[in-house]
């Protein structure tokens, strides 16, 4: 009971008070402790991200077992949990042609590596001008096989080319690595359809629920509607023509003067009223009133 | 009013959403088709965002970050090229960071759509620009910079030591950057920039937003804790204009030709409110005589 209950208080009181005293006392060892404590926080976000993904698998793959309602979309999450794991740690792909010489036949080589990597063959001529000790092609390669191909056909046109591989790490970002194809292919169409779906529920839901039931409810619909039109450049155009004693009117005004003042001031409530909350629930972490970080109410 | 109309206008409330997702996909499609060309008029907000940028040093060194994935991609994407061109444009010296996973891909994009242009084809990787790649932590990194970049970013996003890069031969913390511009879709996002870097180190910073985000941004735009803000892609397109206005770019961009798009669409829901709003009320008087 003392090690599961008086230790974890104990030590988030005591990391709580230094932490909270060394945003004042800019002198050592106070001054550094942000950067060890930013250090620790990686360190234990790690094991947090382990912990997670045993935790993913164990609760999908249960499902998946058991065969319960919707296994299948466990399933895909399970599948796709390990697709990323083995494109992001064992097969990167990612393999492209140095080149160390364009060889005799320089106006092949450019118009190939033009044809290549999608770009005008006066910007290939100028960038392989120079190549030092050795110059990328701008296109990478899922496997060996595919680079192999090129490197026999500049090869055999006199080109002095070397296949390399990016190194791991900086194959995240890459085109033409799997961990990529991943991202390009799956992630992007998938994260892209369910935000743009919004457009359709948002035009549907304002249908049938902005309705002018009362004051407070016709002022909402007014202030949204100001703010739909007067953002777009339509607004512009549908109130450009008043005259000048009339400008107050003009959609775009008035939609920059909802959102700066009675828009800002509600926010900075919020946000104030958020800002105490923190401030009270640290203090109650800090001083163990608040004890559910342990799992106790 | 006839009875017949009466009927319309209370069948209208039980309007098949189906329809309506029908009207609102052919009403965004078309501008796509036949752009339309509506005159952008900058706003307040994004002028200051621009201006702020535009009037630092020649000589100045930028921190951009980025924190959105494909999902808000259509909104931020626009304006990181616009910001990005705006720096190299200014000759500024630009570092590039990202909080957010999918940032990474979002930077290499927007760096190889810019880098792309012949005007920017003099700029040389670890001298005018470096791109430091992603570092899991939200604030905590942040935090960190604040002291040490090489202490969190031991690597850049090539996987060079730090110690190798020119760029950051000058540059120890985020106090040495002379202004900070996050690309934010949430959390971590610009709030955070402000919270953690921005105001303890006194370091002027702006943002660029999803629109859905710039309410809980607008009391530090108030404050003067922020240099204005780009909000959404209508202000993405502000910036476009911004950036033809200066001289600075001459044709109008990605965010210009979807505004024509969104002003549709922003219309036809508009319609839709008054329409279903004429239809409760045609209900609700049949309601009170029976």
């Amino acid at each position: 009971m003392f090690l599961k209950r008086q230790v974890p208080l104990a030590i988030v009181f005591i990391v709580g008070v230094i932490m909270l005293l060394s945003w004042f006392i800019p002198h050592e060892p106070f001054a550094n402790l942000e950067i060890h404590a930013t250090q620790w926080f990686d360190i234990i976000a790690s094991f947090a991200m382990i912990l997670g993904a045993l935790n993913l698998l164990k609760l999908q793959g249960r499902k998946v077992i058991r065969r319960q309602k919707g296994w299948f979309y466990s399933l895909a999450a399970v599948l796709g949990f390990f697709l990323t794991l083995t494109f992001g740690f064992f097969f990167k792909g990612g393999y492209y042609l140095e080149v160390k010489d364009v060889g005799p036949n320089a106006p092949y080589f450019n118009q190939r590596v033009s044809e290549i990597t999608h770009t005008e063959v006066d910007a290939v001529e100028r960038a392989f001008t120079k190549i030092g000790e050795g110059k990328p092609i701008n296109r990478n390669f899922y496997t060996h096989g595919g680079v192999l191909k090129l490197y026999n056909e500049l090869s055999s046109k006199g080109a002095v080319v070397e296949i390399k591989q990016l190194p791991w790490g900086s194959h995240l970002q890459e085109r033409g690595t799997f961990y990529s194809w991943i991202f390009y292919s799956i992630f992007t169409p998938l994260t892209s359809t369910m935000f743009a779906l919004l457009a359709f529920f948002v035009a549907s839901a304002s249908y049938r629920a902005f309705k002018i039931r009362n004051l407070e409810a016709t002022i909402l619909l007014a202030a949204g509607i100001i703010i739909m039109i007067g953002r777009v450049p339509l607004g512009a155009y549908l109130t450009g023509w008043l005259p000048s004693w009339l400008q107050w009117l003009h959609l775009p005004r008035l939609q920059e003067w909802i959102y700066q003042y009675p828009n800002a001031a509600g926010a900075r409530a919020i946000m104030i009223g958020i800002g105490l909350g923190i401030v009270g629930t640290s203090l109650r972490v800090i001083l163990g009133i608040e004890k559910s970080f342990m799992g106790e109410k | 009013m006839s009875s017949k109309f009466n009927t319309f206008l209370q069948n209208l409330d039980r309007l098949d959403r189906r329809i309506i997702f029908l009207i609102i996909g052919l009403v965004v499609l078309f501008p796509l088709l036949v752009p339309l060309n509506l005159p952008v008029e900058p706003t307040g907000l994004t002028r200051d965002a621009f201006e702020a940028i535009h009037n630092l040093p020649d000589d100045a060194t930028v921190l951009i970050s980025f924190e959105y994935g494909p999902s808000t991609k259509p909104e931020i994407h626009p304006m990181a090229v616009s910001v990005l061109r705006h720096f190299f444009a200014r000759g500024y010296k630009v570092v590039v960071m990202c909080l957010w996973p999918d940032g990474l891909f979002m930077a290499r994009e927007a760096l190889d759509e810019v880098l792309n242009d012949e005007r920017f084809h003099d700029l040389v990787y670890g001298v005018d620009y470096v791109n430091l790649g992603y570092r899991p932590g939200n604030e905590a990194v942040i935090k960190g910079i604040t002291k040490s970049f090489a202490a969190n970013f031991t690597v850049d996003s090539k996987q060079t030591d730090i110690s190798l890069i020119p760029l950051m031969n000058d540059i120890r913390t985020v106090a040495d950057v002379d202004f900070i511009f996050s690309l934010s879709a949430g959390y971590p996002g610009a709030i955070e920039w402000v919270l953690y870097a921005s105001d303890p180190l006194q370091i002027p910073v702006s943002s660029g937003n999803a629109s859905i985000q710039v309410n809980q941004l607008l009391p530090y735009v108030k404050s003067g804790q922020m240099k204005g803000v780009i909000a959404g892609m209508p202000g993405a397109a502000e910036y476009e204009a911004l950036m033809v206005e200066y001289g600075l770019w001459n044709t109008r961009g990605e965010a210009a030709k979807s505004m024509d798009a969104q002003s549709i669409a922003h219309l036809v829901i508009v319609l839709f409110i008054i329409l279903g709003n004429i239809a409760y009320y045609a209900k609700r008087k049949t309601q009170k005589k029976y």
